[in-house]
């Protein structure tokens, strides 16, 4: 009760409150990589594919934030929270890019289930919400759905696509808001060890493949390695476990524009 | 011309077919190596060492219960981890009893046991001898080898007169080589080489018969001594980034071969005229300490120019060999290179860390080139660097190391892990970041070039299991040229991906499919005095199956697509297609025959493919334009000690009329290749 209770103000406040959100393909590199596999669901698996909230613990939440190539008027944070229930997982995420010039933000509601064994659905609604001071505002409303199917233990496949309606911004000169599709494949031999890859379409952009692999190279630290063809093409990541605390670093490195840091936490009820 | 054509076609099929055949099987993952060193480097490298040290276990196989790390590391399937783990397992749960018991060492799978299996065997015999010095000299194995070689159709160089009547290449178009060797083990060799490639004078011009001798004495592991070489030597330190010398694979489909270090001190034994020393080193030690010191005093190719009467320099060392001409005379030996260096290792029970160092003195000043991508390179009479490199086993992982300085203080460093995450998944970090001002010399690191210089980058590499008959090896690079480079007039970066499954659904037949992509920028000259730069796109895919119909007959069959896109230029395409077969019919002969065709649209799709020739030889040609390939290997053993080897080979090209370019040119659309070898081997 008392979870439920910090989940739904949790939830008022990030609607209501929280300057969100960013719907990037292209954030959080290193994050977000258990979709395709068998670990417990992390907080931002999310990001990549909703079906994931499905495979959350009892609860989870987790802050994040990045620094893109060091620049502080492109940092980006993001935040979500889940609560596995008998009649599905529910969850919130909130994003925000930008700074007080330019912000994007979004924020999502998410619902997923385990509709078989080897089926995993997911949706999120996203309100997206960009201003330019002097300029005005735009608004979108769109959505989000993604399925993992667990072939066995070891192979899994999801799949997502965002706004594949091609929703647009209201006012500000009706920006488009770039459809996004991923299709992913993971292999997880081992508690320890998980293989993904992943390739991925973003609006007008060309294909991209990333492969990244995750590996508890002791109980308490995992690290994440991944490579991809687009120009941020390269990401490192740690993760220091201490009981139900998460604690993240990252960078991701672009091939012209240099380092991107990260860094969050996760907590996670069980 | 069509009648003559078929008439050798014909020969070549009744030799193979009449007499034999087995062939001169070398791992698939060893020729795939070579065929992307030989592209890299555009040229092929004379280096058989490698090859000899494979034979050479065939024949005598290594007792795994003797075996050092050293030893282990010419088995290039076998990473780090591996040979660690085995002797761990050695270590604490004694000697093997037999070969079976290697499926319960720690990462070693069927897979890798078959590989191992023609070079090995286990022994428990607690009276095995221990060998004295003495013994070094009786018990080990002769071979003396000839071989001679010859382009049938003569090239330019052969026919075309000067004013006095002498051709450019001033010696016949025979080449030959022969070497002497002795050898007991890994522990004791000892040799002569000798050899002249086609075109160089054996008598005149300077030339007092050989173009090139070399001898080498070599002995390993007697008493204190880890190591001495007298005569003609190559030493290797840390990952390559002060001294490498000798056959070292870069970025190949094996993905997990990223450690660089190889044996600090080793025979020269091949006919490659660049890449070693003469001299003396010595490696000493005593428990976990080692030293290893060495000194050289050799004659090395370059173009020497005056700078004003007293004074002359030269831009860089030739390594190519070739004495054929007046001016590649004028260029033998021209520069005094005097070298010496040591290393200092301290071994702990999880790895090792190494202090070491090299200096260079030219007799002659070594001046950049003008060109502006030469800018940093190497200036002046002297060279020195420095490097630490180190190496330590931390539960499944595997770090790896080297950092070091020039005598300007500029920075080379590479460092790499390799991870065993799962019996079934091993995977491959390395980066490396090497200054543009980074100068050095024999060197040979891992990286785009094999020069470690001007470049930075992160490889990632994954070797994979998924099902017992499966196997995914992949590899992902980014990496940067922070200066100009030849034929690349601006910084500028590129990205190297590659995916090759191999499947073996069964003992008899075994098939992969690789897939390699390539991306890098490249000057485009089209007239105008500033080179245009365009980003370039190479792309291959090639299917390989081989196919054991019989206990006596193989088939391979190999089909490649290559294309190349760069800027705006239409893309161009390359295919190859080739069929092998291997026939051995008796312990007598063994052969094997391939059949090819290719089509590509310009140089750049290209096709390099490995093929097979006399032992401890093998040629990459690479192909292009539009024709057929075919050639026939053939061994007999005409005695016990004595076998014949011989290789003949064609490329019939359909659409021009000359082969080659310059003094190598050929009239005519065909280029014929004959290699015979006698190898003699007694105790």
């Amino acid at each position: 009760m008392k979870l439920l209770f910090a989940f739904a103000t949790a939830l008022l406040w990030i609607i209501f409150y929280i300057p969100v959100i960013a719907q990037s393909a292209k954030d959080f590199h290193a994050f977000g990589w258990n979709t395709y596999g068998q670990f417990s669901g992390e907080a931002f698996d999310v990001f990549r594919n909703e079906a994931s909230i499905a495979n959350t613990p009892h609860f989870t939440a987790g802050i994040i934030a990045e620094e893109k190539f060091i620049l502080q008027e492109t940092a980006s944070f993001a935040f979500t929270a889940a609560l596995s229930t008998s009649s599905g997982s529910f969850g919130i995420s909130g994003r925000s890019f930008g700074f007080e010039s330019f912000r994007q933000i979004q924020t999502a509601f998410i619902y997923g289930r385990r509709l078989t064994d080897w089926l995993d659905a997911g949706a999120a609604f996203n309100y997206l919400h960009s201003s330019v001071p002097g300029y005005g505002n735009a608004h979108a409303v769109t959505f989000g759905i993604g399925t993992i199917i667990h072939w066995n233990r070891q192979w899994h496949t999801g799949l997502q696509a965002f706004n594949p309606a091609n929703v647009k911004f209201s006012g500000l000169g009706d920006d488009v808001i770039p459809s996004v599709y991923r299709f992913g494949v993971g292999y997880q031999p081992s508690d320890i060890f998980l293989l993904s890859a992943e390739i991925s379409k973003t609006g007008e952009f060309p294909v991209e493949g990333t492969a990244a692999f995750h590996y508890h190279i002791v109980q308490s630290l995992s690290i994440t390695v991944g490579a991809g063809t687009g120009e941020n093409n390269l990401f490192l990541g740690f993760t220091i476990y201490l009981k139900q605390v998460r604690i993240l670093a990252a960078a991701s490195h672009h091939s012209r524009l240099g380092l991107t840091p990260a860094t969050g936490f996760i907590f996670q009820n069980k | 011309m069509l009648k003559k054509s078929l008439k050798y076609f014909s020969c070549i099929l009744f030799i193979t077919l009449s007499f034999s055949a087995e062939a001169q099987q070398q791992d698939e993952q060893i020729q795939a190596a070579l065929e992307d060193l030989t592209a890299e480097n555009e040229q092929e490298t004379e280096d058989d060492e490698f090859w000899q040290q494979l034979e050479y276990y065939q024949k005598h196989p290594i007792n795994l219960n003797k075996a050092s790390y050293e030893d282990l590391t010419l088995f290039t399937f076998l990473n780090p981890l591996q040979i660690e783990s085995l002797l761990q397992y050695r270590k604490w749960l004694g000697n093997l009893i037999s070969i079976y018991e290697l499926q319960a060492v720690p990462g070693f799978d069927v897979g890798i046991i078959r590989r191992m299996l023609p070079y090995i065997y286990v022994s428990d015999d607690p009276f095995e001898k221990n060998y004295r010095l003495k013994d070094y000299f009786q018990g080990g194995d002769w071979e003396i080898l000839f071989r001679y070689k010859r382009d049938i159709e003569k090239k330019k160089g052969f026919n075309q007169k000067d004013s006095l009547g002498r051709t450019h290449y001033l010696g016949d178009p025979n080449g030959y080589f022969v070497r002497m060797r002795y050898r007991f083990a890994s522990n004791f060799s000892m040799g002569i080489t000798a050899e002249r490639d086609a075109g160089e004078p054996f008598t005149g011009y300077g030339q007092k018969g050989f173009d090139f001798y070399s001898m080498h004495f070599y002995l390993k592991d007697h008493k204190s001594i880890r190591a001495l070489a007298i005569g003609d030597f190559r030493i290797n330190f840390g990952q390559g980034l002060i001294n490498k010398q000798g056959l070292t694979f870069g970025k190949s489909s094996m993905v997990m071969n990223i450690d660089h270090s190889a044996p600090v001190v080793l025979p020269h034994t091949s006919a490659m005229e660049y890449g070693f020393y003469r001299g003396m080193a010595i490696s000493s030690g005593k428990k976990n300490i080692n030293a290893t010191f060495f000194i050289s005093d050799k004659n090395e190719d370059a173009s020497l120019k005056a700078l004003d009467t007293s004074l002359n320099f030269f831009n860089a060392f030739q390594a190519s060999g070739y004495h054929r001409s007046d001016g590649e005379l004028k260029n033998k030996g021209s520069v005094n290179l005097f070298s010496s260096g040591g290393s200092l290792q301290y071994h702990f029970n999880k790895g090792h860390i190494a202090l070491n160092a090299v200096y260079h003195h030219f007799s002659d000043s070594m001046k950049r080139s003008l060109p502006l991508y030469a800018l940093y390179n190497m200036e002046g009479k002297d060279m020195l660097n420095i490097s630490m490199d180190y190496g330590l086993f931390l539960r499944q992982l595997y770090f790896f190391g080297e950092t070091a300085i020039n005598r300007i203080g500029a920075i080379a460093t590479v460092n790499g892990i390799i991870m065993s995450v799962d019996p079934r998944v091993d995977i491959s970090l390395l980066y490396r970041n090497y200054s543009k001002v980074y100068t050095s010399l024999y060197t040979n690191a891992f990286g785009e070039s094999t020069r470690p210089q001007n470049e930075n980058g992160f490889y990632a590499g994954i070797s994979f299991r998924p099902k017992n008959r499966w196997q995914v090896d992949a590899y992902a690079d980014v990496f940067r040229f922070p200066w100009l480079r030849y034929r690349l007039d601006e910084p500028s970066e590129g990205k190297d991906y590659f995916i090759q499954t191999v499947f073996t659904p069964s003992k008899k037949l075994t098939a992969y499919l690789r897939f390699r992509d390539k991306q890098k920028s490249l000057n485009q000259l089209k007239g105008e005095p500033m080179a245009n730069i365009i980003p370039t796109h190479k792309q291959s895919i090639r299917f390989q199956s081989d196919w054991k119909y019989s206990p006596h007959i193989n088939f391979r069959n190999v089909a490649e697509l290559a294309s190349f896109h760069g800027g705006n230029n239409p893309i161009s395409y390359g295919y190859f297609l080739a069929q092998d077969l291997i026939w051995k019919t008796n312990r007598m002969f063994s052969g094997n025959f391939r059949m090819a065709w290719f089509k590509t649209d310009d140089y750049d799709s290209r096709i390099y493919s490995f093929e097979n020739d006399v032992r401890y030889a093998y040629s990459i040609p690479f192909f292009y334009g539009k024709g057929f390939r075919s050639y026939a290997n053939l061994r007999i053993n005409l005695a016990k000690k004595l076998s014949f080897w011989t290789k003949l080979s064609r490329t019939w090209y359909l659409n021009q009329q000359t082969i080659g370019s310059g003094w190598d040119e050929i009239q005519g659309n065909k280029r014929t290749n004959v290699t015979l070898e006698m190898i003699y081997g007694f105790r």
